[in-house]
């Protein structure tokens, strides 16, 4: 077992306390005493157990059998960059879902596509990049409002 | 049966026939890309279904299931690398016919032992549905519960290299499918004050998130280039005798995969690997298995193949899928309105004949253009990560938006793909979640039902012999896994 399954334990140990924390909040009764309350009580219960026996196991594993497999791939540094690749595209895919509004599907689509193209670049290649984007913003726009007859918003600029 | 004349009649118009091939050639394209699996190309293509009648719909993503079994055994032949873990066994004989210059021959066999293994199942699917959705209308919520617990059993069992690591997945996973207005009382349960919550989280932004939008920030972590096929592929169809020679192993594959496929979590990488274990084992010569035996190409694709129809009988017929393609399936069918179980073939034999003269069809398109695609296949399996990943994540959260024009279904994605990608970084599987959005509330519904039926008694589970029959065999099944993990021999399904 390694160290990050001891903090998968105590994260589903706490959402299991959280969810049946919520539970309580729920009628017990209908009809008989399964209520809404009780399937969700139930599987926090489940949620709980396991969680504890993961925290629990994981702690209990030799400490050098779980260092040598938390060992990360390569070095630290590009541990970290790639993490950071991910933080960038978990952000630039929220700020889609809002920038779609404001600015509109054919900006937005286009910015977004450049963004995660060049942040899966190791040589940073602006042209082709744009070229890409270009296609692939009109052949989504094709596929979604002219075939499917989607609304797609057309944001401020365009209004 | 009389209905099947017109179900081809349906089937051969030329949105159908379109929708097959296209179908096709992205489940082959999904499925031979390693990463990418069918599961990812339905669950991104069921947006472009809402404006499609339901036969075109359900062929187009049927199609994307076959060609995805098929697909995944090209690389696995070429480069050493399944596609998809069902043809993670192929790898044994096929690359090793491949250094051998028969890398051609070998994905033909691929191809055709695939479609017979597929037809094999449609035929046992056609023949037992409909008797089964019988029975199945004389389900009580007893046995429902019995039936979703069984599924969920299985499924959160065989689903990651963690037995414990896929139940709680699974309890997560349902959980999840508790948000939402409570079916009995009108009270929101784990809403958190979002009022768009009270309808329950929708399944199919959900299935996107888990499975495209979390591969997508997989990919940008992992980096690189995609391997390009660097074997040359020739047209080399098998010999009459070749073909010949493998035919018995690859009905005994079929067998085993439309047998084994039918139990809800089995998958199709364990009836691959069964049938390949079978067929060794029964051979006069099993030292020749893993050196360049055609057989042993022949036996575990015609197996994966075979379970796309055995997987499909309990979730036509119960409304339980079987593995996490068939509850992204099942997804689709709910989005057409068309809800999978036992009425469906009592009041829409109109759309079930077509959808099974279209698996036929399906299985028969696979084998032309599997055999056509052959030289061409290294094009089609190499494509540049850096576009891929934009690609996959743009059609993902378009997919999401266009199903109401409300961002609340991008943000439902969204949470569900760095819910996927947490998930998978740190060995959790997604079958178990993705499975449990949809057995959750089958499982909830009927426990209630059953305890307002019994007055809160619980023993009513054991004294109705089906129900009681259902959870021995899931008690048993999850023994099973349990002693199998011990020892080591876990088959990880996707």
């Amino acid at each position: 077992m390694k160290i990050s399954d001891a903090i998968a334990g105590a994260i589903g140990l706490f959402l299991s306390v959280f969810a049946y924390w919520r539970s309580l909040h729920f009628p017990a009764f209908a009809i008989t005493t399964a209520g809404p309350r009780f399937f969700p009580q139930i599987l926090a219960l489940l949620l709980g157990g396991m969680s504890a026996f993961l925290l629990v196991h994981s702690l209990l594993a030799k400490r050098d059998i779980a260092a040598a497999e938390d060992a990360p791939e390569g070095n630290l540094l590009t541990q970290g960059s790639r993490s950071f690749k991910v933080l960038g595209a978990i952000i630039g895919s929220t700020a889609y879902l809002f920038a779609m509004k404001e600015i509109g599907f054919l900006i937005s689509t286009f910015l977004y596509f450049v963004f995660l193209m060049m942040l899966m670049q190791e040589q940073r290649k602006i042209l082709k990049a744009v070229s890409f984007a270009i296609m692939v913003t009109g052949i989504t726009y094709g596929i979604f409002a002219m075939l499917l007859k989607a609304s797609l918003p057309i944001g401020v600029i365009f209004r | 049966m009389e209905g099947f004349l017109p179900a081809f009649l349906i089937v051969f118009q030329p949105i159908n026939i379109l929708m097959m091939a296209g179908g096709m050639f992205i489940g082959i394209l999904f499925g031979s890309i390693p990463g990418l699996t069918a599961t990812l190309a339905i669950a991104l293509l069921i947006p472009f279904t809402f404006g499609l009648p339901p036969i075109p719909s359900l062929i187009l993503l049927l199609s994307i299931y076959n060609g995805g079994m098929y697909g995944s055994s090209v690389t696995a032949i070429t480069i050493r690398t399944p596609g998809a873990p069902a043809s993670a066994v192929t790898v044994l004989d096929g690359y090793a016919l491949a250094l051998k210059g028969k890398a051609g021959t070998a994905i033909s066999i691929s191809c055709i032992a695939g479609t017979i293994g597929g037809l094999f199942s449609v035929g046992v699917m056609i023949f037992l549905s409909p008797p089964l959705s019988r029975i199945a209308l004389k389900f009580s919520p007893v046995e429902y519960f019995s039936v979703a617990l069984f599924g969920l059993s299985t499924i959160f069992a065989v689903s990651g290299k963690s037995l414990i690591k896929g139940m709680i997945a699974g309890t997560l996973g349902l959980i999840l499918s508790t948000v939402g207005i409570d079916v009995h009382l009108p009270v929101p349960r784990f809403t958190l004050g979002i009022s768009a919550l009270q309808g329950g989280l929708p399944f199919v932004p959900a299935v996107i998130g888990l499975f495209a939008l979390s591969e997508a920030f997989r990919l940008v972590e992992k980096g690189g280039v995609l391997t390009k096929i660097t074997a040359k592929i020739e047209t080399i169809f098998p010999t009459w005798a070749e073909f010949k020679g493998t035919l018995k192993e690859t009905f005994r594959g079929s067998v085993i995969g439309t047998l084994v496929g039918m139990l809800p979590g089995a998958g199709a990488t364990m009836c691959a690997f069964i049938a390949y274990s079978e067929t060794k084992r029964t051979s006069k010569h099993p030292e020749r298995y893993g050196t360049g035996e055609l057989n042993g190409v022949a036996s575990p694709e015609a197996a994966n193949n075979a379970v796309t129809g055995g997987a499909m009988i309990p979730m036509m017929t119960l409304g339980i899928p079987g593995d996490a393609v068939t509850a992204v399936l099942l997804a689709a069918f709910i989005v057409q309105g068309l809800m999978p179980g036992p009425l469906l073939f009592r009041d829409h034999m109109d759309i079930v004949y077509p959808i099974f003269a279209g698996m036929i069809l399906s299985n028969l398109m696979m084998l032309a253009m599997g055999l056509a695609l052959l030289p061409f296949t290294s094009a089609i399996a190499y494509v540049e990560k850096e576009v891929l990943v934009p690609i996959v994540a743009i059609f993902g959260i378009v997919g999401a938006f266009a199903m109401s024009g409300a961002t609340f279904e991008v943000g439902v994605a969204l949470f569900f793909g760095i819910l996927g990608y947490v998930l998978e970084r740190y060995d959790f599987p997604l079958a178990p979640v993705c499975l449990a959005l949809i057995l959750g509330p089958i499982a909830e519904n009927s426990l209630r039902q059953s305890m307002i039926m019994s007055n809160g008694d619980p023993t009513i589970f054991f004294t109705r012999p089906i129900s009681l029959i259902l959870l021995i065999l899931a008690g048993l099944s999850v023994t099973v896994l349990l002693v199998k993990q011990r020892r080591g021999v876990i088959v990880t399904e996707v």
